[in-house]
């Protein structure tokens, strides 16, 4: 919920965009690495930045030494986000190195809800220039080669038919990305190889991948895989088949896939964590897929599918009072959803060509801007 | 009698009901239909699918310019601390739970 939250409330801001570019140097971090640090140079890096965190997750200014200055979880309103960054800036100026002790500021919500503050442990860190030799960067493990990057853009569809404007709030405008792994791939083969001319079933677990990542909203409201704790998913339709059609002049083999998916998933309708938590959610979506897929031995060499259908959508938060409040001012918590609508999906993959995290990235042409240590 | 309350139950009291075989057969097939109608499956459109066509579709669901792209996050701290010495400029952290590599959904 944070990381989507944060995306559409702080970091699609213009100004706070145009003030983040302007005076910062920009790094995402999962909260995985900052948590569980690897046990090296590196890794001690990520645990001074844990050391003074006040939640798993949050908004973190740190000076070229790797001290935390500040944290904030959520902001007062719009113009509270882009005071911290001024307040973080001037206390870099500060503070630009380890030569002085620095305390790390910590806010739940910035400025009105400090929190106390984690003093410097006078331990002046190592930046190290490069990853341990043999090593790559653990912020982005690469995929192994001949993996297939798949991106994946989904769209809710007003009344008309037509893809709803807004593509800050990710019920309205998902994009997303999986890997096809090799073994995966080399099944597909399998059973066209076995089918010979005739129609076959895509293979089970190659059908739930493409069902598991065809749905708006975050990442918890996943209808398939439901992976918070306390929620249930439940693939009721899965049927895909394909049937070889043609060569293609670099040698492939061209199948055309048809098929559905019926997904319906939930939480906080019963017993369990999820009461705590006062989470409650339930996601339906219902898909007809179309595409084509080139196999060239024994490997996926192109995957494009379309996938059309319905999604309802309902999301919120029994505990918090999450209605009529700013987003920027329950970043932890999210925004309520009510969505039904129809919906359509595209997925488009290549193969990854090298094991190299950039690559990887951009392999199907529309990665991110990337950047690595030399 | 009983006829006529099995009907009535089926198409709902008050209606008009005629009780001629023709309308009866009617009124069902529009039932039908209609129940039919709200549990059909959305249809993909026919004819061959190419390459060219399904590339073009699926680029027009990409939204191509949104707001939160416009900041290059780095996902790598050494590289961000190396550049914040460099251009003397603090490192905005956006610390978010872990999912697999490359997640766009978040």
């Amino acid at each position: 919920v944070f990381a989507g939250a944060a995306r559409a409330a702080v970091f699609s801001n213009p100004e706070v965009i145009r003030r983040v570019n302007a005076s910062f140097v920009p790094v995402a971090l999962k909260a995985g690495l900052v948590n569980n640090p690897p046990n090296n140079a590196e890794g001690r890096l990520y645990r001074e930045i844990a050391r003074s965190k006040a939640e798993a997750q949050g908004i973190c200014v740190i000076n070229s030494a790797g001290k935390v200055l500040d944290w904030a979880l959520t902001f007062d309103d719009d113009p509270s986000v882009l005071d911290f960054l001024d307040h973080a800036v001037r206390r870099f100026a500060e503070y630009p190195s380890a030569r002085k002790p620095v305390t790390a500021e910590r806010y739940s919500k910035y400025p009105s809800v400090p929190m106390e503050p984690v003093n410097d442990n006078g331990m002046a860190l190592i930046v190290p220039a490069r990853h341990v030799a043999g090593t790559h960067c653990p912020g982005t493990p690469p995929e192994p080669k001949g993996t297939v990057l798949a991106r994946l853009f989904g769209r809710a569809l007003d009344p008309d038919g037509r893809p709803v404007a807004d593509t800050l709030r990710q019920e309205h405008y998902v994009e997303d990305r999986f890997a096809v792994p090799v073994a995966m791939q080399q099944s597909l083969a399998a059973a066209m190889a076995a089918a010979g001319v005739d129609r076959f079933r895509l293979p089970a677990g190659f059908a739930r991948l493409l069902a598991d990542h065809a749905y708006l909203g975050q990442l918890d409201v996943n209808p398939v895989s439901a992976p918070r704790p306390g929620s249930k998913g439940n693939l009721k339709i899965a049927e895909f088949w394909a049937q070889k059609i043609e060569g293609t002049d670099g040698g492939s083999i061209r199948i055309r896939v048809d098929g559905r998916s019926e997904a319906l998933g939930n939480q906080g309708d019963g017993d369990g964590p999820d009461q705590r938590v006062g989470l409650v959610w339930r996601h339906e979506v219902k898909l007809v897929w179309a595409g084509l897929i080139e196999l060239k031995n024994e490997r996926i060499s192109r995957l494009l599918l379309t996938a059309r259908g319905s999604e309802q959508l309902m999301w919120t938060n029994k505990q918090l009072d999450v209605q009529g409040q700013a987003d920027i001012t329950r970043l932890l918590a999210g925004h309520p959803i009510d969505l039904k609508c129809g919906v359509r999906y595209g997925i488009i993959g290549e193969p990854v060509l090298e094991e190299e995290p950039g690559k990887a990235a951009t392999a199907a042409g529309y990665g991110a801007p990337r950047s690595r240590p030399e | 009698l009983t006829r006529r309350i099995a009907w009535e139950a089926l198409i709902g009291r008050g209606s008009l009901i005629v009780e001629t075989s023709d309308m009866r057969k009617l009124t069902l097939m529009a039932i039908i239909v209609v129940a039919c109608a709200g549990n059909a499956w959305p249809q993909q459109p026919k004819g061959p699918l190419t390459v060219k066509g399904l590339e073009g579709e699926i680029e027009s669901l990409r939204a191509p310019k949104v707001a939160w792209r416009e900041v290059p996050w780095k996902s790598c701290l050494l590289d961000g601390l190396r550049e914040s010495r460099a251009q003397n400029k603090p490192c905005l952290l956006w610390v978010f739970i872990d999912r697999p590599i490359d997640d766009a959904r978040c």
